[in-house]
């Protein structure tokens, strides 16, 4: 799959290469053409967070101001993920009026990027353990657990047989995976 | 770390219901394990509807923000050749007339007029006239040195010229001095031009001086509104929000008296530096104009952040409100940093009690009386005191 991907689109610069090269040129196209990669990830956040289309629009041409502004004093390991944190922040700093965020320090950024790594395969090394932990999961999670993760099913067809709305499995979902984790860290220490 | 793992259409695909379930759930894992995809995926989930539209435009912005002096600059660099040709046109033109008269003071006079002429802008009557002609005229001046021929032509009409009155004066004498000297460079002429036309420039208002400084007080914060005044004088100005002021025409001697309310006023003899720096220490004696009940005269409130109505108001107001519904008592140290806007920022607790109690502590401080934000960077501590209500 991957192969096939890659003789289709022409060789593209990675991340970390587009990066090097803007803090070694300067051209401000380079940093856009990073930028534009994440665009729609960065204004779906913004979407989230601010829930209005015009708002979040000019947040993401801020947010590349706010980029153009730090990318050169902070020690980037993941472009990705410093820039979810970056767009992030930005976007609770708007909501502010009284509320107080936490903001997360984005000098800190690189334990978010370890928690990217997939949770699933980290659960896949116990698998003994595992299965004796699903069993004690209550069963609207338990069901919607394996039959996203198992039966490889999406959230429409796990809401369409199990009547449970997509939201609901969406929750189910979030909880099981945390649940097991929980058990299989006890399960660790013992 | 590969590139694009989730294609922008991919995503679009997703949203509009175009994708199979294979894929959908296969987009649905990847966005669990990358929360920047799982909250973009909601966010779009919110709005509901397409955003092609908007994706294209944002593309469109940043594609400006990254290129928008092309278009500027193109204008301009269109604009220099065309402006270059039309002067070097016009200038071969006009050499181009002088060489072949026989009666150059016509000519020469004729030029001058038809110049005069073209140039709309020219008032006849006053100084400058002669010095928007003279300029052209000593373009074509300048033009005609090198050409032997033509140097002798104008060597005639300028000895000509001498006898001759025209009436743009500083054109005659200009010309007089190009005939006197025929072998001078086009440089050395154009620079007798110049010194001409200084000379003739100058009708001599004194060139204005100017004195300047920025304002501030000891915490290096700029002071705007600060008035200065130089005294026996009527010169004032009044700094602005950079603590910036600027006065045109000052004396050479003098004193600048610097006074602002609530600090003491200053004065500074003046000198001729043109970035003076004043610090104001502010002044023993409180403001009189303002009362506000309980403001303390302290030192401390100028330099910290500190509640508008002042701390023993704002003590008096955490007694009141420092209580509990359940009647728990207890104590609770926040901290906390006073933004310049008087919001609250960071609020943590330090140590505390309950959750609950913890909770009321940074309500009484984020919803109660407003602050008065100092130094933005220096966070406040704040310890509150839960007592019994007090019983009417």
């Amino acid at each position: 799959m991957k192969f096939l991907k890659s003789s289709r689109k022409p060789v593209e610069a990675d991340d970390d290469t587009l990066l090097r090269n803007y803090r070694e040129t300067g051209d401000l196209a380079m940093l856009a053409r990073l930028y534009e990669r994440y665009m729609t990830l960065v204004y779906g956040v913004c979407l989230k967070y601010l829930k209005d289309e015009e708002l979040s629009k000019d947040a993401v041409m801020q947010i590349f101001e706010e980029l153009l502004a730090k990318v050169n004093r902070y020690d980037i390991k993941q472009f990705k993920s410093w820039l979810y944190t970056l767009s992030r922040n930005y976007c609770l700093m708007q909501l502010r009026s009284g509320k107080k965020w936490e903001q997360e320090s984005l000098d800190n950024v690189m334990e978010l990027a370890v928690d990217l790594h997939p949770e699933y395969e980290a659960l896949q090394d116990d698998l003994a353990a595992l299965e004796r932990c699903k069993e004690k999961l209550p069963p609207a999670q338990k069901l919607t657990v394996n039959m996203f993760y198992l039966d490889e099913k999406c959230y429409k067809e796990i809401a369409e047989h199990t009547g449970y709305s997509l939201n609901e499995v969406k929750s189910y979902i979030q909880n099981g995976k945390r649940n097991l984790k929980i058990c299989l860290e006890k399960n660790r220490e013992r | 770390m590969s590139v694009n793992k989730t294609d922008i259409s991919q995503i679009k695909k997703y949203l509009n219901g175009q994708l199979n379930a294979k894929a959908m759930h296969a987009l649905e894992k990847e966005a669990q394990d990358d929360p920047f995809l799982m909250d973009a995926l909601e966010g779009y989930d919110t709005i509901g509807k397409d955003q092609s539209a908007n994706w294209e435009e944002m593309k469109g912005r940043l594609t400006e923000r990254v290129n928008p002096t092309e278009r500027r600059s193109a204008v301009v660099w269109r604009f220099l050749p065309i402006a270059a040709s039309v002067l070097i046109a016009l200038s071969i033109g006009l050499i181009w007339f002088m060489p072949r008269n026989d009666e150059p003071k016509a000519t020469t006079a004729k030029t001058l007029h038809q110049v005069e002429n073209n140039n709309p802008a020219v008032d006849k009557q006053q100084q400058p006239a002669s010095q928007a002609s003279t300029p052209i005229a000593q373009v074509i001046q300048a033009e005609t040195i090198p050409v032997k021929s033509i140097r002798a032509a104008s060597q005639r009409v300028a000895s000509r010229q001498h006898k001759t009155k025209l009436n743009a004066d500083g054109a005659t004498t200009g010309r007089a001095e190009t005939a006197d000297q025929p072998a001078q460079t086009i440089a050395q002429v154009l620079a007798n031009r110049a010194q001409n036309l200084e000379l003739q420039n100058a009708p001599a208002p004194p060139v204005n001086k100017t004195i300047s400084g920025t304002i501030t007080d000891p915490t290096g914060h700029a002071l705007s509104g600060v008035k200065i005044a130089v005294k026996g004088t009527s010169l004032t100005a009044v700094t602005d929000t950079n603590g910036l002021f600027i006065i045109t025409g000052p004396p050479a001697q003098g004193t600048l008296s610097i006074a602002y309310a609530g600090y003491e006023t200053r004065q500074v003899p003046l000198n001729d530096t043109n970035n003076m720096k004043v610090v104001l220490k502010e002044s023993a004696t409180e403001l009189a104009t303002v009362s506000v009940p309980g403001y303390v005269d302290d030192d401390k409130s100028s330099h910290e952040s500190h509640p508008i109505m002042g701390w023993k108001a704002f003590r008096d107001y955490l007694k009141k409100n420092a209580v509990m519904p359940d009647g728990e008592t207890g104590r609770v140290k926040l901290a906390f940093k006073v933004s310049a806007d008087g919001s609250i920022k960071g609020i943590r607790v330090i140590r505390g009690k309950s959750e609950a109690m913890n909770q009321k502590a940074m309500e009484l401080v984020l919803n109660g009386p407003e602050w008065r934000g100092i130094d933005e960077s220096k966070e406040l501590k704040l310890k509150i005191r839960f007592r019994r209500a007090k019983s009417v």
